[in-house]
């Protein structure tokens, strides 16, 4: 009876420990996916900013040639061909 | 979707789906397609990417490498520089010479591009990739023909 017992009571640490190490490993899994995905949003964020700061750079570049052409234009003396 | 499943009169043939990436040829003829899945793709997995494809062009003896960039929506400069100053001067040697790309409908995607090409190309005015054929394209179709 007590050795009944005893084998369930073994049986039943045994799948609790076999549940544990499922719930541990999967777990993990889900933390390890997370942060992957995490970097990866990461890297993705950096490389839009990235993206981004080179077009306004281009804009200011290009806003700053558009002044320098005007400046250049008003400056002269234009003789009209009529 | 894959834009390869579009209206295409040659036989594609899909090689391998990656994370970011599909990889296919094109039946008879020696080209090869990327073709980008995600939105954006890291600059480590894109060097183990093309890394792969380079083994297949020396394998296949690819000669047009066609890279469908619509999936994606972040452009990356260090990725691009890389592609360009490694990657292609790389490829040249093994006969790979004409390069098309199909870009997103995105006039941020397509300026910066354009800004990051030129910058490549003023900071290394020696490379190959000056000599090779590149083209941007609008579809497969025109990219396969052209």
């Amino acid at each position: 009876m007590v050795d009944k017992k005893e084998e369930g009571f073994r049986l039943e640490l045994e799948r609790a420990q076999n549940e544990i190490k499922s719930l541990k490993a999967n777990y993990e899994f889900q933390i390890s996916s997370l942060k992957e995905e995490v970097s990866f949003l990461k890297e993705k964020l950096d490389a839009q900013q990235d993206m981004l700061n080179m077009a306004v750079d281009y804009a200011n570049k290009l806003g700053k040639s558009l002044k320098n052409l005007k400046k250049r234009v008003d400056s002269s003396n234009f003789q009209s061909i009529h | 979707m894959s834009n390869i499943e579009d209206q295409i009169k040659e036989t594609i043939l899909m090689l391998e789906e990656q994370k970011h990436v599909r990889v296919s040829l094109v039946e008879g003829k020696p080209i090869a397609i990327v073709e980008a899945t995600s939105s954006y793709i890291p600059i480590e997995e894109f060097k183990k990417i093309f890394n792969s494809i380079g083994e297949l062009v020396k394998e296949k003896n690819i000669e047009k490498l066609i890279f469908d960039k619509r999936e994606l929506t972040v452009f990356h400069q260090p990725s691009m520089e890389w592609y360009f100053t490694h990657w292609k001067e790389e490829m040249y040697d093994h006969g790979l010479k004409v390069h098309r790309k199909i870009l997103p409908d995105n006039k941020v995607f397509k300026q910066s591009v354009k800004i990051g090409r030129e910058k490549i190309k003023e900071e290394n005015p020696g490379l190959k990739f000056n000599e090779m054929d590149i083209q941007y394209k609008d579809s497969l179709q025109e990219a396969i023909d052209s």
